[in-house]
């Protein structure tokens, strides 16, 4: 799926979150966003599904995902940064994505073992229960359950433990082969391993769009904004 | 492994499984439970006391008991619903579940109309029961002749005075984002919905010298007000029982049209509150 922002632009009261982002990434590219805290990472990403009312454009596959959010989301998956407090219960959040879907609870029980997560054993466990690992572990199942031709993913890895990264490696590489990426990250190993290129944000603007083996990008995520 | 393979999933698939999912999250919360708890609790305080006593704006037996508890339920039913559907979508936008629901291929509308359907259902529901269970038990175990007309009319007027109240609070739920904000405006919705009952306007009218116009239209207005009418259209049409602004409306409409307008009013004024609270939510930011 191709991705076309245009001169994005947006503004929480006195907070401008995004300021004039144009970017274009190609059907199968993979983008991280890199930059500090309150750069605009997680807000693009956000204008991307389809969440925000912004200035500018957006367009995935030429349509606007604020317009056409049930068709496009389809075929689209997004791990968010902070998961839901839920009081629902991780077979109930299973059971509902797998019915919008149109998804075999199979299959995103397959995929929670496939991270290390026992989707049976959690079923009658609410979300807001788990720990942050678990909850984003359950993300990641729910999104990569399915295949989609785009990936949106902000900081996936952040609360995983070592083995429980590499699997999300492993499962990336399987699930998500052909489908764009755009992911928001701190982390140089996740950057490395999954994307092509980089763009920088700071202040809600690009600073920088460049490959990833540019010895900038190490810079940038080794020294500056290490978290 | 089982490959997960996608199909299309009709509007009324994804409208239950959102549903089933706010269900689940109503029962948790126990509101249901407090609900029903809260309406035989009422029930069982007004057949104690009211089957043996003497008769009350000519209602006897189980039309009175019926009568006193709807009396306090047009009180008391604008409170539960405000609270039980204004911080639904406020919460949900707060704590994450609005983010990871709209990552799945759902409308706007569709959660809308779940989360409506869910909570309305849940405060009509246990009425439902409570209402026409308690005019069997008042006939099984007491000899009493059940009102049907009465029944039905309490039934229909509490209905209307939910749907008022629920689309009110949905209002405030999408409109709001601070939770703390959004418990002060209900509370001020539903204390001006009991304030602006007759009995208290006539005193804002003698103490701040109103003229009469604006009170009755300020009673008018309030569905709480307008659904009591409705309530006892079928009352003697008196001073005392209807209030000054019910007794002149009964005069004017008579008692069908005071029931048709008392029904009525209160239906427009949560169908406004719901299509301005869906407006917004499809316009604005989710998050």
């Amino acid at each position: 799926m191709r991705i076309e922002l245009n001169d994005l632009t947006k503004r929480f009261g006195a907070v401008q979150a995004l300021a004039g982002v144009t970017l274009d990434v190609a059907s199968g590219e993979r983008v991280a966003l890199v930059g500090p805290n309150g750069s605009g990472k997680s807000t693009l990403l956000r204008a991307v599904m389809g969440m925000l009312r912004c200035e500018g454009t957006v367009r995935l596959d030429g349509r606007d995902p604020f317009e056409h959010l049930t068709r496009l989301a389809s075929h689209v998956a997004y791990v968010p940064q902070i998961a839901p407090r839920l009081g629902a219960t991780v077979g109930e959040v299973a059971r509902a994505v797998a019915a919008v879907r149109g998804l075999d609870l199979r299959a995103i029980r397959d995929t929670a073992h496939e991270i290390r997560l026992d989707l049976d054993a959690l079923q009658r466990r609410p979300v807001r229960a788990l720990s942050g690992g678990m909850k984003q572990k359950l993300l990641i199942a729910l999104a990569l359950a399915a295949p989609v031709s785009l990936l949106i993913m902000d900081e996936p890895t952040a609360s995983l433990d070592g083995d429980a990264r590499e699997a999300f490696f492993r499962l990336f590489a399987e699930r998500a082969a052909g489908a764009t990426l755009l992911l928001s990250s701190h982390r140089l190993d996740e950057v490395r391993r999954l994307v092509h290129r980089v763009v920088v944000l700071e202040g809600g603007r690009t600073i920088r769009d460049t490959p990833v083996d540019a010895p900038e990008v190490t810079e940038c995520l080794e020294w500056r904004w290490a978290s | 492994m089982a490959v997960g393979v996608m199909t299309a999933v009709a509007i009324p698939t994804r409208v239950a499984a959102l549903a089933r999912l706010e269900l689940g999250d109503v029962l948790r919360s126990r509101w249901l439970i407090f609900c029903g708890a809260l309406y035989a609790a009422l029930a069982a305080l007004f057949i104690g006391i009211g089957l043996h006593e003497s008769a009350v704006m000519g209602f006897t037996g189980m039309a009175r008991v019926l009568l006193s508890l709807t009396h306090a339920l047009v009180v008391l039913l604008p409170l539960l619903a405000l609270t039980g559907t204004g911080l639904v979508v406020a919460r949900a936008r707060g704590d994450g579940t609005l983010e990871l629901l709209f990552s799945q291929p759902i409308t706007r509308d569709e959660y809308f109309s779940a989360v409506t359907l869910v909570r309305f259902g849940a405060l009509f529901a246990p009425l439902l029961v409570l209402m026409p269970g308690l005019a069997v038990f008042g006939a099984l175990a007491f000899h009493q002749a059940v009102p049907w007309g009465f029944l039905a009319r309490a039934i229909v007027v509490s209905a209307a005075l939910l749907w008022s109240f629920t689309g009110l609070g949905l209002a405030v739920s999408v409109r709001v984002r601070e939770l703390d904000r959004v418990m002060m405006y209900l509370l001020v919705i539903w204390v001006l919905s009991v304030a602006l009952l007759d009995l208290g306007l006539v005193g804002l009218m003698l103490q701040w010298q109103l003229p009469a116009p604006v009170v009755f239209t300020l009673a008018g207005l309030n569905p709480v007000e307008t659904a009591r009418l409705a309530l006892l259209s079928g009352a003697e049409p008196s001073l005392g029982t209807l209030g000054p602004v019910g007794f002149f409306l009964h005069r004017t409409l008579g008692a069908t049209w005071l029931f048709v307008a008392g029904v009525t009013w209160p239906l427009a004024v949560g169908t406004f509150g719901w299509l301005a609270a869906r407006r917004r939510l499809r316009a604005g930011d989710l998050i």
